[in-house]
C-alpha cells in the first residue's frame, strides 16, 4: 500500500492523537459545570439582613420572562422580602412566581436541547416539586398577611397537588432518584419497557403529605368563615388532614378553631436543605440538609400576657430528600450515563486500531470520544435551586390582646423580641405574621431589644424624638402625610411647612416614596438606603429596622442641611432657656 | 353546585378533537372577567325581581360588595371590583335605577379605602342606608392529569334582602379553561 507523507506540523501522529483524545476523554471523568447557588445570599440570610438579600437579588433579577433563571430570581427576591416584612413590595413579585407555577409544560421542548448542552443550560428553572410546593406556600402567606384570605387560599390549596410515588427498593427503604435511575436501566435493558416509559408510567399517584398546606388552608377556611358555615366544614376538614400526618398540628388547630387564639405566626428557622451532585459523574442530584433536624425547644411568649400553642409543621430536609418531592430531570435526562458508554466505546475503539494508519476505526473512535467528551462536559446534574428555603417551619397559635403586644420568639438558645406586634383589625378573624428567625440572631443586639427607636408607618405608637423627620435629626421615618406633619407641628416643629414642602425635602434628598412600595426600592432610609417601606410589625425586619439605634443622618442636599442646622440650634436654645418657676 | 360543575367538566372532556391552540395555563384572562361581568350584567336585567319592579316601587339602595374568590386562581382586588362595577354601571343598568328605584352603593369597606380622596358632599351621598345586598363569589373545579388540567369557574351573583335575609336575585355563569403539558415542568 502506498503511504502519502503529510507535511510536519510537529502534531502527534493520527496513533498518539487518538491515544491523547482517549486518554483525555477519561481524565475528564468529572461533573461538568452549571450555575451554583449565591453563597452570599445564604450568609446575608443566615444573619438577617433580608433587606440586603432582596436588593442583591432584586438588582440580579432578569426582566425577560424567558430567561431561564427568571423563576429563581423571584423565588429569592420573594423570600428575602417577606422575610423583611415587606409583603406589599412583594406583591409583583409573587404574582409572576404564581403565574409560571401555574404554567405546564414550559421545559416540554427542551429535553432533547438538554440532553445536549445540560439541563441548567437550556431548562426553564421552575424548581423541584417540593420547591414549587413551598412557594405556594409562601405567596399564602403574602396574601394572607396583606388579609387577602381568600387568594391566600387559592393559593395554599395549590400546594396540595398529587405526587408520584415510585414506591420503596428491595431492601423496604425509600427508593432514591438513584435508586429510581436503576430501576429504568434494568428495565429498558430487559426489555420490559423503555427508561423513559418507567418515569412517565412507574409510578403511583397519591395524595400529597404536605401537611404544613392542608394546615394552612385550614387557617385561610377558618379566616374566611365568619358566617359561611361551608369554609368552616372545609377548615377543619383541612386540618383534620394536616393532623393525621402531623399530630403535633392539632393543639395548634384546635386554639384557632375554638378561637383561643386570634392570630397565627409561622416561623421559619435554619437554612434549606443543599442540592449536590452524587451518582455516576454526578449525573444525579439531591438535596443534603446543611443544618441537620432536631428536636430543639421552640417557644412564643407574649408581653402583657398570653403564650402559644407551637408545633414543627414541615422539616423541609426530609421533604427536599423524598424521591415523591423530586421531578427527576437529572434521571430523565442521564446524559452521563449516556456519556461514559460513548467514552469507554470511543477510547477503546481508537487504542485498538493499527499502529499507523488513521482510518475508519480511528475516525469512529474520534468521533465518539468527541461525542462523549462533550456530553461529559455537559453531564453533571443541575443543582439549581433556591437556597433561601428555611429547614423548618413553625406554626403558633396566638391570643394577641388590643391593641397590640410584645411577642417573644425562641428557638433553642435564639431568641427574637418583636415589639408592637398588633391584635387582628376589628374585621378580621384571625391575622398572620410571618418571622424567619435569623440563624446568627445572637450576635445581633437588635434582635433582643425589643423596643421601638424610630416612628414608623407599621407602628402607631409614639417613639422619643418623633416630632421632626430622621432627615432633620430627628427619629422619624413615616412616610410625608398630612398625618405626620401634623404631629411634627403639634411639637411646635416645622410649622411654616406644608405637606408638599416636607415631600419636596425628602425629594431633595433623593427619597421619592412610592406606592405601592416595588421590590427594587433597596435599603432602608435607616440602613443607608432611600427607601421608606417600613417592614410590618412582628417581622424579623421590622425588629432589624427600627429597633436598633442607627447613625444620624447626614443631608445630602444644601437646603435639607441648613434647615437641619437651624433645627439643631433651635432645639439648643431650647434646652439653655430657663426652667419656669414654680407657681 | 358541584354536581353541575362535575357535570361541565365531564361534558367538556368527552368533547375531543379541538385544533385550537393549546394553553399552557388554566389561569383567568382578563378577557374571562369581562366575559363574566358581561354575562351576569345581562341576567340581572332580565331577571324577574327587576322586571316587576316600578319607578314606584319602594326604593332598594344595594351595597355592593367585591367578589369573594373561592377559586384556585388569584384574582387581584382590582379584578373583583371589576366584577361588580362592570354589572352595576353598565348604561341600562344606569337607566333601571332610575326606573325601578334601584341604586347600588358601595359598601363601607370600599367607603374607607375612598375617604381620604372624597369630597364632603360624596361622602353624604355615600352613607345612605343598604335595604339590600349584592355578593358574589368566584369557585373553581380542577382536574388534573399527568399532562393537563382541566379549570372550570364559575360565579356566583346573589341580592340579598337584609332585614329577611331572602335572595332575591341570584345568577351564575361558568367558563372552562384547559391546559397541556407537565405541571411540575
Amino acid at each position: 500500500m502506498h503511504q502519502t507523507r503529510r507535511p510536519s506540523l510537529h502534531l502527534p501522529g493520527p496513533r498518539g492523537l487518538a491515544r491523547g483524545a482517549a486518554a483525555a476523554a477519561l481524565g475528564l471523568l468529572v461533573s461538568g459545570c452549571s450555575s451554583g447557588p449565591d453563597e452570599r445570599l445564604r450568609v446575608l440570610m443566615d444573619r438577617g439582613r433580608y433587606a440586603q438579600v432582596a436588593a442583591r437579588a432584586a438588582q440580579s433579577a432578569p426582566r425577560d420572562r424567558s430567561d431561564r433563571e427568571y423563576m429563581l430570581s423571584r423565588m429569592r427576591l420573594a423570600l428575602a422580602l417577606l422575610a423583611d416584612g415587606r409583603p406589599r413590595a412583594a406583591e409583583p413579585v409573587v404574582t409572576g412566581v404564581f403565574d409560571v407555577l401555574r404554567t405546564q409544560g414550559i421545559n416540554d421542548d427542551k429535553t432533547v436541547a438538554a440532553t445536549v448542552l445540560g439541563e441548567g443550560g437550556v431548562l426553564f428553572y421552575k424548581g423541584e416539586p417540593f420547591e414549587q410546593a413551598l412557594m405556594f406556600h409562601y405567596i399564602g402567606v403574602q396574601k394572607a398577611l396583606l388579609g387577602e384570605w381568600d387568594n391566600a387560599r387559592a393559593s395554599f390549596q395549590s400546594s396540595l397537588f398529587l405526587l408520584k410515588d415510585f414506591g420503596e427498593n428491595e431492601r423496604g427503604e425509600r427508593r432514591t432518584t438513584e435508586d429510581i435511575a436503576e430501576e429504568a436501566y434494568r428495565r429498558e435493558r430487559s426489555g420490559d419497557g423503555s427508561y423513559e416509559g418507567y418515569l412517565e408510567k412507574g409510578y403511583t399517584p397519591v395524595e400529597t403529605d404536605f401537611a404544613l398546606g392542608y394546615f394552612m388552608s385550614g387557617v385561610a377556611n377558618l379566616a374566611l368563615a365568619q358566617g359561611d358555615p361551608a369554609r368552616e366544614d372545609e377548615a377543619r376538614d383541612n386540618f383534620r388532614e394536616a393532623f393525621e400526618l402531623v399530630p403535633e398540628l392539632k393543639a395548634v388547630a384546635d386554639a384557632l378553631v375554638e378561637r383561643r387564639a386570634n392570630a397565627l405566626f409561622v416561623v421559619d428557622f435554619g437554612p434549606g436543605p443543599e442540592k449536590v451532585r452524587y451518582g455516576p459523574d454526578g449525573a444525579l442530584a439531591r438535596f443534603e440538609p446543611r443544618l441537620r433536624d432536631d428536636t430543639r425547644a421552640v417557644s412564643v411568649t407574649l408581653r402583657p400576657e398570653g403564650g402559644a400553642e407551637v408545633a414543627k409543621a414541615l422539616n423541609v430536609n426530609a421533604m427536599a430528600a423524598d424521591h415523591m418531592w423530586n421531578n427527576f430531570e437529572d434521571v430523565r435526562q442521564a446524559k452521563s450515563s449516556v456519556g461514559n458508554a460513548l467514552l469507554l466505546a470511543g477510547a477503546f475503539t481508537a487504542a485498538s486500531g493499527r499502529n499507523d494508519s488513521f482510518g475508519p476505526a480511528q475516525i469512529v473512535g474520534l468521533s465518539l470520544v468527541g461525542a462523549g467528551l462533550f456530553s461529559k462536559l455537559t453531564a453533571g446534574a443541575d443543582t439549581r435551586h433556591c437556597e433561601l428555603f428555611p429547614q423548618r417551619v413553625y406554626v403558633a397559635a396566638v391570643q394577641i390582646p388590643p391593641p397590640a403586644a410584645e411577642a417573644t420568639v425562641s428557638v433553642g438558645a435564639t431568641r427574637l423580641v418583636l415589639p408592637g406586634v398588633p391584635a387582628p383589625e376589628s374585621d378580621q378573624a384571625l391575622s398572620l405574621r410571618y418571622i424567619r428567625v435569623p440563624m446568627a440572631v445572637e450576635a445581633e443586639r437588635w434582635a433582643r431589644a425589643g423596643r421601638v427607636a424610630y416612628a414608623n408607618d407599621s407602628y402607631a405608637g409614639r417613639v422619643p424624638g418623633d416630632d421632626l423627620p430622621y432627615i432633620l435629626g430627628g427619629r422619624c421615618v413615616r412616610r410625608p402625610s398630612d398625618e405626620t406633619l401634623r404631629r411634627y407641628q403639634s411639637s411646635g416643629n416645622l410649622l411654616d411647612m406644608t405637606v408638599n414642602d416636607l415631600a419636596e425635602l425628602y425629594r431633595l434628598e433623593g427619597i421619592v416614596p412610592r406606592d405601592p412600595p416595588m421590590p427594587d426600592e433597596g435599603l432602608h432610609l435607616l440602613e443607608g438606603g432611600t427607601s421608606l417601606d417600613a417592614p410590618i410589625a412582628g417581622s424579623a425586619g421590622f425588629a432589624r429596622v427600627f429597633c436598633q439605634d442607627h447613625r444620624p443622618y447626614e443631608p445630602r442636599s444644601r437646603e435639607v442641611a441648613e434647615l437641619s442646622a437651624r433645627l439643631r440650634e433651635r432645639a439648643a436654645e431650647r434646652s439653655l432657656d430657663p426652667l419656669p418657676s414654680a407657681p | 353546585m358541584c354536581a353541575a360543575l362535575i357535570g361541565v367538566i365531564a361534558c367538556v372532556a368527552g368533547v375531543g378533537g379541538c385544533a385550537a391552540p393549546q394553553a399552557r395555563t388554566t389561569r383567568l384572562q382578563t378577557r374571562d372577567f369581562e366575559d363574566i361581568a358581561f354575562e351576569m350584567a345581562a341576567n340581572l336585567r332580565a331577571s324577574d325581581f327587576l322586571r316587576e319592579r316600578t319607578a314606584e316601587s319602594p326604593p332598594m339602595t344595594v351595597a355592593v360588595s367585591k367578589v369573594e374568590n373561592l377559586s384556585t386562581d388569584l384574582v387581584s382586588d382590582g379584578e373583583k371590583w371589576f366584577l361588580m362595577d362592570r354589572v352595576i354601571e353598565s348604561a341600562s343598568m344606569k337607566t333601571l335605577a332610575r326606573e325601578k328605584a334601584v341604586r347600588f352603593v358601595i359598601p363601607a369597606e370600599k367607603l374607607r379605602a375612598l375617604r381620604e380622596t372624597l369630597g364632603p358632599d360624596e361622602r353624604i351621598a355615600l352613607e345612605r342606608r343598604p335595604t339590600h345586598s349584592m355578593i358574589a363569589q368566584l369557585r373553581s373545579l380542577t382536574r388534573a392529569a399527568g399532562l393537563d388540567r382541566t379549570e372550570v369557574y364559575s360565579a356566583f351573583y346573589r341580592i340579598v334582602e337584609l332585614e329577611s335575609g331572602e335572595a332575591v336575585w341570584s345568577g351564575d355563569f361558568a367558563l372552562k379553561r384547559a391546559a397541556v403539558g407537565r405541571s411540575y415542568n
